[in-house]
């Protein structure tokens, strides 16, 4: 199982467009899926780490098509024991997550085992794991990247060291974070100072809605293994890319990379899982089953989804600006934006109501230049719609700890 | 010039009744002189004159003395080699005819009095019932060549006689194969062999002959038959007409030979058969045939009556084909100018073939043309093509090249689309084969294929795969009984992948398998009844399965090559084609077949019974280079058996059993070029089949109907299937991986072919089944929970429709029809949430269907007009596939993006896509 051989797959997803093209004639078109026969699972999503933190075990269903979220699986008594004859018990903390009622973290070389009783007196008990200790996140690095279609942007990579020599296999995730700024702004809110006369007084505002923060988790595993290198570090390894347009780096941003030395079994269940997943060729597809992880139903009357993954992990967080790697500020915003600037003064009144963002006094009926375009109506304030003054409509005003300016 | 014709002749026959022995002795003698020679001799010593053509004389010369002979006795010396008869007519003239006796009287019932009855006719002594015949008795409208074979002989008292000879194409002088004489008002047949060499029995007297053989213009001929000999016959190509018959139109053969399930599809002939992008493919046509089917449009490989896509066995001039698809398998790899035939067998395979379950199909090229240089060239819009013929030694030696290749690549260029700049793909196939005549008895022929694709789709990574193939072939007729064929090939498939992308991970990947055989075939004509056919084959093989190399200095892989596999297939066989009666023919054939895996190799041992993984190795065995690792083999049945209901109505049966020591692995649903080939081993067991089968054949008007009805059945086992996510590539104790399960398929196929008229082609409907079980009594080697489940390829209804209406001599229009029930699919029973993204669960296998497929395409095809003194002959194809622009589902997914899943469904071709293309022939 080679490094690299992951890597087979991407011609899938590829062929598809080439084909398309060339032949001006094939394609995928996505279609809304109907449950055909539905089994209801218990699907469990445990990871036990080094991390001395009180852990938590996610349980929950499967579902339909039709419905849109999973049902969380309420009332199961769940608890891990290792094999130093320790039990931590876990309650259930929110429906279907269940938070362990002490913290403790993993030891090197002690076997852990997950038990769970759900409400209906179904059991399910995992194969027992035992933690090792694993690699070492070197280094984490952006650099200016174009990706497979030729489009510039920010690749984050990721060296790892393995000192030790016994991780073989990596899971990666990472959580990004990057700053709002809303395209216009004015220290002051526009408010109505008397409704029968319409009168408008601006006045000191008094939210944070110019810069914000927002932050978003990997949705999908990165996976890697250093199986059949000669070295012990595994080098660049690709985590993030964003093109050069994308508003997340047009400002500040940081992204948290957690690297989790997984064992073989681990891999296996999560490459699979993003195999059956992912983008198929045209000519080709990868034939999927079941996928087994390692818990099973005690009476071995039911499937369960879920690996009890126990793993060591590390972390590393990195900041960089969008000036770090181009000259030009290429202006993006989410959303497009334009200014209004309504005569009537019940039309004023109306934005005020709706939440219109006031941004400021229109110069153009004060002091005009020759930038102002006197063949649309020139009202003497400036509003943006909400999403284009308030940057707390994509993100939050609170600045996160870890944040460095 | 004292010449007369026979018919002239006849009449001076009834005119003067009968004849009178003259008494004159007759003193002579003549050494080393020819016949013309001593008729002269003989004019000048008696007052005799000779009536005959000089032609009818050859220049062989005869030595002879003769004192007081009776003048009956010299002429008889003189013409006793040749096909001549005298009649001493008068004490002035004498008559020579070739091959008849000219009969002093009238036969008793030549009024026709009363019939002689068979007892009659056994005790009618000395005069044998003469044979009459007058130029104009053909009924036919057709003008047809009489030919006379054999000198009669009053004595000889036999009804059949034995008519043998070559057949040779007119214009290359080559000899043709395959090639169907038919003895129409006996009803009986032969069909000629590698050599061209046939050997028919034919009733005495007149009789009505049809030849024909694909790509040649049939020949209709009359011949009168006095006694035993030689008939060679010269075809000429057909290309002047617009073709009419596409499936080999072997008259009653269909009906009359013992074999089941087997199909023959010329390459020239597949011409108006609409395709995509104009590319002619022989395969795909096959596919309209019942009982082979594709998984879909996309994918490369044929299912032969519900087995797997390595159970074919594609030869090529003898030498296995690995790959015969270039771009996943929408093209062909093979050249429809150097691509004469293909014989499909996917019943009843005959025992000289073996090592795969499914099906044979054997590819030959076409010979050269040994007396004139010839070309032929296309322009499409996929590829351009050109094969040229060029004789080295004018009636002996002779040389094809063909090249075809692709501008897809350029295509993909012109697009001016950005993320394509980084795409590539490009395919193409280069063939020569070379064909001598060594003497009358024997010839040599030898080809050599290559054919490359590449692809790359990112810019990181580079595919490559192509076949290889070479294979020679010594044709030697040992004796009027025996042939002899002696072939030595080797073939060799290889894919490489290069990734070159950033970070230390770049690697050069590359897999190959390579095999060397030889086999030695003898057909042995040992009576009218038997037909015997036996040899020997064996072959090596080399597999690389998997080696990986670090590409580029900063590259942190470590190279890795599994151990190479290596194994030896042998085979001994023997068939006899035994015609029991006129009803029965049976064909029984034998093959044992055996296979050894060869060293060097380290096989892990299992427990028995316990599902094979890290935990349950009990020993780790070691074999040196060449030794014998695991020894299979077996005993393959292959019989066979007609029985004729009447002429044109016959049943048949069959049963047949094999082995397969290769395989392919791949966890997806299709066969692609990256699959692995895998030899037996240690640990993998060789895959066997049964199957037996029953039909109906019959011939409607002649031939210009036939009907043919087949159902069978089959059971496998050791077929591999693999654990779901099974990682194959670079795993070294892939048997931890592999699955070996039962397979069972079913089905009746229905064929209606037109073979004659303005309006021609088939229809074939199957019905079939096809199903694989996976049972253990462990769940991880379990699928479907140990039931048999649908194949990836179970599609039960199939009905295609080729057919072509020809409107002119020039212009003629096709169409195809095709419609299959989609193919199974594993959909998911439902969706779950993990890590933050939501997912779709999968059971059981292939439990569902993607919708119905259909399609129709349409050609019309403009031959170059039939002037005779012309450069080149041109064809002008339109044609439009998936006219209908039907949609057709090939795939159907689930697509975890963003955290939410997404369903898809693929098709290759949903829009109706136009295409011409022209070709000429110089």
């Amino acid at each position: 199982m080679k490094n690299g051989f992951l890597k087979l797959d991407r011609y899938k997803k590829n062929v598809v467009v080439m084909f398309a093209l060339l032949m001006a004639t094939g394609c995928i078109e996505e279609f809304k899926a109907k449950t055909e026969s539905f089994e209801s699972l218990l699907v469990v999503e445990a990871v036990l780490t080094n991390e001395n933190k009180k852990h938590t075990i996610k349980l929950s269903r499967t579902f339909r098509f039709e419905e849109y979220n999973s049902a969380p699986e309420q009332f199961a008594v769940v608890s891990i024991k290792d094999t130093q004859n320790s039990e931590y018990l876990f309650i259930e903390s929110n429906p279907g997550i269940y938070t362990s009622v002490t913290e403790f973290s993993a030891q090197a070389e002690v076997g852990y085992t997950l038990y769970i009783e759900t409400g209906l007196g179904e059991k399910y008990i995992s194969k027992s794991e035992i933690f090792k200790n694993g690699a070492e996140i070197e280094n984490i690095y952006a650099e200016e990247q174009m990706d497979e279609e030729g489009k510039t942007g920010i690749g984050v990579f990721l060296d790892s060291n393995d000192p030790i020599g016994e991780t073989d296999y990596y899971r990666f995730e990472y959580e990004e974070t990057y700053k709002i700024i809303v395209p216009k702004w004015d220290p002051n809110d526009l408010i109505i100072s008397s409704e029968a006369l319409l009168t408008f007084t601006e006045v000191p505002k008094t939210k944070e809605i110019q810069v914000c923060y927002s932050t978003n988790y990997s949705d999908k595993n990165i996976l890697k293994s250093s199986v059949g290198l000669n070295s012990t570090k595994l080098l660049k390894t690709p985590i993030r890319f964003i093109n050069k347009e994308d508003y997340m780096i047009s400002n500040r941003y940081s992204i948290f990379i957690k690297q989790y030395s997984v064992s073989r079994e681990a891999y296996t269940f999560y490459k699979d899982l993003n195999d059956f997943s992912g983008n198929q060729s045209l000519f080709s597809q990868r034939q999927p089953g079941f996928l087994q992880g390692n818990i099973s139903s005690v009476n071995n009357e039911n499937n369960v989804i879920g690996f009890f993954d126990v793993s060591s992990v590390t972390s590393k967080r990195l900041f960089f600006n969008y000036r770090d790697f181009f000259d030009f500020y290429i202006f993006s915003y989410p959303y497009e934006c334009n200014t209004i600037q309504p005569v009537n003064p019940a039309i004023i009144k109306n934005l005020i109501d709706w939440g219109y963002v006031y941004v400021g006094i229109n110069y153009c009926t004060i002091a005009p230049t020759i930038e102002c375009d006197f063949t649309i109506p020139q009202g003497p304030y400036l509003f943006v719609s909400k999403e284009c003054g308030d940057c707390t409509v994509i993100g939050t005003n609170i600045k996160p700890n870890f944040w460095i300016d | 010039m004292r010449t007369k014709i026979i018919t002239v002749l006849f009449v001076h026959f009834l005119v003067f009744g009968f004849a009178q022995e003259n008494k004159d002795l007759i003193s002579l003698s003549f050494e080393n002189a020819k016949r013309i020679d001593v008729i002269h001799t003989l004019e000048e010593k008696t007052n005799y004159t000779f009536y005959f053509v000089e032609e009818w004389l050859d220049q062989n010369v005869i030595s002879g003395s003769f004192r007081n002979a009776a003048l009956s006795d010299v002429l008889g010396f003189i013409f006793e080699k040749t096909n001549l008869n005298y009649f001493i007519l008068n004490s002035k003239s004498i008559i020579l005819t070739q091959n008849r006796v000219v009969y002093s009287e009238l036969p008793p019932n030549f009024f026709g009095k009363k019939e002689i009855s068979v007892d009659e006719e056994k005790h009618s002594p000395v005069v044998n019932k003469p044979i009459f015949y007058s130029k104009n008795s053909s009924s036919r409208e057709i003008e047809t060549e009489t030919s006379i074979i054999g000198k009669e002989n009053v004595l000889d008292k036999r009804k059949m006689f034995t008519v043998s000879g070559y057949v040779t194409d007119s214009k290359s002088e080559n000899t043709i194969s395959d090639v169907l004489i038919f003895v129409q008002n006996a009803g009986s047949g032969t069909v000629s062999n590698g050599l061209g060499y046939y050997e028919i029995s034919i009733p005495k007297g007149e009789n009505e002959l049809v030849i024909s053989s694909m790509g040649f213009k049939e020949i209709q001929k009359k011949i009168i038959a006095y006694n035993d000999g030689v008939l060679n016959i010269a075809m000429t190509e057909n290309i002047e007409e617009l073709d009419e018959v596409i499936l080999d139109g072997n008259q009653n053969s269909n009906v009359e030979e013992a074999e089941m399930g087997a199909n023959e599809i010329s390459s020239e002939e597949t011409k108006n058969i609409p395709m995509v992008m104009g590319e002619r493919n022989i395969l795909k046509v096959a596919t309209t045939l019942p009982g082979i089917t594709t998984a879909g449009e996309g994918s490369g490989g044929f299912n032969v009556r519900g087995g797997k896509t390595d159970q074919n066995l594609i030869l090529l001039d003898d030498a296995v084909l690995y790959n015969p698809a270039h771009f996943f398998g929408i093209f062909q790899a093979l050249n429809p100018f150097t691509t004469k035939s293909i014989k499909i067998y996917k019943g009843s395979v005959p025992a000289q073939f073996g090592g795969r379950l499914s099906s044979v199909f054997d590819i030959t090229t076409k010979d050269a043309n040994l007396k004139e240089f010839q070309g032929e060239a296309s322009i499409g819009p996929v590829t351009n093509n050109v094969a040229l013929e060029i004789p080295l030694k004018e009636n002996k030696t002779a040389v094809m090249l063909g090249g075809r290749s692709s501008y897809s690549d350029w295509i993909l260029k012109s697009l001016n689309e950005k993320s394509l700049e980084n795409s590539k793909a490009s395919f193409f196939d280069l063939v020569a084969k070379f064909n001598t005549k060594i003497d009358n008895t024997s010839e040599i022929r030898g080809t050599a294929y290559y054919s490359k694709d590449d692809f790359s789709i990112t810019s990181d990574s580079m595919y490559t795969y192509s076949n290889r193939l070479f294979s020679v072939n010594w044709l030697k007729k040992i004796n009027e009984k025996n042939i002899g064929s002696f072939s030595i090939f080797n073939s060799h498939y290889k894919y490489n992948i290069d990734y070159e992308g950033v970070g230390n991970s770049n690697f050069a990947f590359y897999y190959d398998i390579n095999e060397i055989g030889l086999k030695l075939n003898i057909d042995y004509l040992s009576s009218k009844q038997h037909k015997i056919n036996y040899g020997v084959s064996s072959k090596k093989y080399i597999v690389s399965p998997g080696n990986i190399d670090p590409l580029g200095e900063s590259s942190d892989i470590a190279s890795l090559h599994i151990a190479k596999e290596q194994g030896m297939e042998s085979a001994i066989y023997l068939t006899d084609n035994y015609e029991i009666n006129d009803k029965w023919l049976v064909s029984m054939g034998l093959r044992y077949s055996m296979f050894q895996a060869l060293g060097s190799a380290s096989p892990r041992v299992y427990q028995n019974n316990m599902p094979k993984n890290e935990e349950t190795i009990i020993d780790t065995l070691s074999f040196g280079k060449n030794k014998i690792v695991k020894n299979y083999g077996g005993l393959e049945t292959r019989l066979s058996g007609r029985y004729l209901l009447n002429k044109k109505v016959s049943l048949k049966m069959g049963y047949n059993s094999m082995y397969q020591y290769v395989h392919t692995l791949t966890n997806n649903t299709t066969m692609s070029p990256i699959d692995i080939w895998k030899l037996s081993d240690y640990n993998v067991k060789p895959q066997q089949s049964e199957q037996i089968a029953l039909g109906i054949f019959k011939n409607i008007e002649g031939n210009t109907y036939e009907v043919s009805i087949e159902g069978y059945y089959k059971k496998s086992k050791n077929i591999p299937d693999f654990k779901t996510g099974a990682q194959l590539l670079l795993n070294e104790n892939v048997e931890t991986e592999i699955l070996q399960g039962e397979g069972k398929s079913y089905g009746v196929e229905l064929l209606v072919r037109k073979n004659q008229g303005k309006l021609n082609g088939w229809i074939g409907y199957t019905y079939s089944r096809s199903f694989l079980k996976l049972d253990s009594d462990f769940e991880e080697e379990e699928v479907n929970k140990g039931d048999y489940f649908p194949s990836n390829y179970d599609k039960p209804h199939n009905l295609s429709i080729v057919s072509n209406l020809k409107l002119t001599r020039r212009f003629s229009l096709s169409a195809n029809f095709e419609y299959q029930t989609g193919r199974p699919i594993t959909y998911p029973i439902g969706n779950f949430e993990y890590q933050g993204s939501t997912y779709t669960v999968y059971s059981d296998r292939n439990k569902y269907r993607i919708p119905d497929y259909y399609r129709l395409d349409l050609s019309f095809n403009v031959e170059g007009n039939h002037k005779l003194k012309k450069p080149g002959h041109g064809y002008w194809n339109f044609s439009i596939y998936n006219v209908l622009g039907r949609n057709n589902p090939y795939a159907v997914f689930f697509v975890t993006k963003d955290g939410d899943v997404k369903a898809y469904k693929s098709s290759i071709f949903s829009i109706p896509i136009p295409t011409i293309s022209y070709n000429i022939k110089f």
